[in-house]
């Protein structure tokens, strides 16, 4: 078993195969050697976060890990798909503010497949929107000028469906 | 915390995962948002998304604007090919050239057109929609082909084309029409190429082969006009499909004997015109025989076996179906061919239809190709659209659509661009039309 300390200093157990789920984790374990009792410290993560990240962690248990030297960018331009299997799309139907929370805990524990699901689903609440639409639902402020929003349209006019 | 405090990193991941349009409207939400989605790296990663058919050549000499202007096109362009009833909501947008008797036409880059008429070899300007070369012959052009070079500076594109010489109607004379970047025209003749009104000829990688009315064939490099000659290998004379590959020229024989359809194959390298002197005779490498039929044949892609072999893929079409055939080039000199099961009975309804008049065009990553063929049968005609997908692993799909001439309008004869969307033909009413499939 593996304690995990979050910022908030809460600490949670947890086995070995789901902590590895993480490879900042892993790459840790590997450092520190096989039988510390130390409790791993996880300062950018908070519990509520964590507590959410381990139970992805735990439902893909034992599924293989994408290898570390993949072409990760090739390979998310072939599979330029913005499906998410039923079990994440539960998991991920979370508050604007906790997506975001998972996201930034997935890119620090280096969770790709969490990462992805992540950014997949922030990619299909803007899919199709208005810029208006976008703005509203991420709470996003217009900072342009009217002059530069005139010239942003006339750039993007070419653009523009007709 | 709200998505514009994101890091960098985290919202790419999240461009990357938009379509072209869905990047360009986030462009408009805010400063930061308009910071990233102007970012060089956003685009060249669209660029490489294989769902895009992409003209080849490396996306670092385009600026930003241009990019996004491509991958734009290229978005709207898959939209149409994967699904062509969305021109019945959109019509493509039309244009009509008014030449009589036109014979032949060839498009070049989605911006040149070679039409040739009963009295002249026309070269027009899409863009700007003119005439800009007109080379008036009294007799008239039999075949066009329109050809970009790769090598010649001298040259934008090459149209070889063939005319009836003033005193004798059975032999015709080899021209080519040579444009340079300035689309300024001249025109040479070649000597030494006798060609008969229905020789089969092929055109690739600034070569130019035909067969001769007396069987000969030649091989001509267009630049220099070196002349080489073929010596076939086999008995069987008659020449049905001219394929022009990276580094080959592979001749296919066709004989039937006892209602069966033989082909021989011959795979010839095309000579180094810098060291190989003119009138050289060139011999066949590989050579094969193969009992299937197919009308038509076009290069997809090669590779090597795992044992080190060379490759050839073709698609080939064969009544309505189109299918692949791997060609394996064996050290003895022999070839082994892998064709699928291909069954033209499974089709009940298409049993009757006919395709014929392929264009098709592969990527240039090997990967993928579009196909378009001409379709008639009593009952139905229009066009047959050939998807065509190579794995990682190198299963071969290919996704068959018939479009109708509802969509798309009949043409007697046509040019197609599977990079711009282009369709350009004559109609029934010996009109030119070029339709622009993506707005």
């Amino acid at each position: 078993m593996i304690v995990l300390k979050t910022s908030d200093n809460e600490t949670f157990t947890v086995e070995r195969d789901v902590a590895e789920r993480s490879v900042l984790i892993k790459n840790m374990l590997d450092d520190i050697g096989e039988n510390s009792e130390q409790a791993i410290p996880l300062p950018n993560v908070n519990s509520s976060v964590l507590k959410k990240v381990l139970e992805y962690c735990e439902h893909h248990r034992g599924e293989p890990l994408p290898a570390a030297d993949a072409d990760t960018s090739q390979d998310d331009t072939r599979k330029r798909t913005t499906d998410i299997s039923e079990w994440d799309q539960k998991f991920i139907t979370v508050d604007q503010e906790m997506l975001f929370e998972i996201i930034l805990a997935a890119n620090y524990l280096d969770i790709k497949s969490l990462l992805d699901v992540g950014c997949k689903t922030v990619a299909n609440m803007i899919k199709g929107k208005t810029p208006e639409e976008i703005r509203k639902l991420f709470n996003i402020v217009n900072d342009f000028t009217p002059e530069e929003e005139a010239q942003i349209k006339k750039e993007n006019e070419w653009a523009e469906d007709r | 915390m709200p998505l514009i405090h994101l890091p960098d990193d985290i919202l790419f991941n999240v461009l990357n995962l938009l379509s072209p349009p869905d990047i360009l409207l986030l462009r408009k939400t805010c400063k930061r948002l308009q910071a990233l989605t102007t970012e060089r790296t956003v685009w060249t990663n669209v660029y490489r998304n294989p769902e895009y058919f992409l003209q080849p050549g490396a996306p670092d000499s385009q600026t930003v604007p241009d990019l996004e202007r491509v991958i734009l096109h290229a978005h709207r362009w898959a939209t149409v090919w994967t699904d062509f009833n969305t021109l019945r909501k959109r019509r493509p947008r039309f244009s009509t050239i008014n030449l009589p008797d036109t014979r032949y036409l060839a498009e070049y880059q989605g911006q040149y057109l070679a039409i040739g008429t009963a009295t002249s070899l026309i070269l027009y300007d899409l863009h700007v929609e003119k005439i800009i070369y007109r080379y008036g012959i009294s007799t008239q052009p039999f075949w066009l082909y329109i050809h970009s070079n790769t090598k010649d500076n001298d040259a934008a594109f090459y149209i070889p084309f063939a005319r009836v010489l003033r005193n004798d109607a059975s032999t015709l004379q080899l021209c080519i029409c040579k444009v340079d970047s300035s689309g300024n025209a001249s025109i040479d003749e070649i000597a030494g190429i006798q060609i008969s009104r229905n020789c089969i000829t092929g055109i690739g990688y600034d070569f130019f082969l035909a067969q001769g009315a007396s069987g000969d064939i030649s091989l001509l490099y267009i630049p220099s006009q070196k002349l080489y000659t073929i010596s076939a290998g086999t008995p069987v004379q008659q020449l049905s499909n001219v394929i022009f590959t990276p580094g080959y020229v592979l001749l296919i024989f066709t004989e039937y004997s006892n209602t069966v359809e033989r082909k021989y194959l011959e795979l010839y390298p095309l000579p180094d015109p810098m060291v190989i002197e003119t009138g050289t005779h060139i011999l066949p490498l590989h050579c094969g025989t193969l009992s299937m039929h197919f009308s038509e044949a076009s290069f997809f892609s090669t590779d090597l076996s795992v044992d080190g072999n060379e490759i050839i893929w073709l698609v080939v079409l064969a009544g309505p179906q189109l299918c692949t055939l791997r060609i394996s080039l064996q050290p003895d000199g022999t070839m082994d061919f892998h064709k699928p099961h291909y069954d033209t009975h499974h089709l009940p309804e298409r049993t009757l239809a006919h395709a014929f008049d392929l264009r098709f065009t592969a990527s240039s990553n090997s990967s993928r190709g579009r196909g378009i063929a001409r379709v008639a049968t009593p009952k139905l005609s229009g066009w047959l659209t050939f998807d065509v997908r190579r794995s990682v692993d190198g299963n071969v799909s290919i996704a068959r659509t018939i479009v109708d001439k509802d969509i798309l309008p009949s043409l007697l004869m046509y040019d197609f661009d599977a990079y711009q969307g282009l369709l350009c033909g004559v109609n029934d009413d010996d009109e030119v039309i070029v339709l622009k499939l993506v707005q």
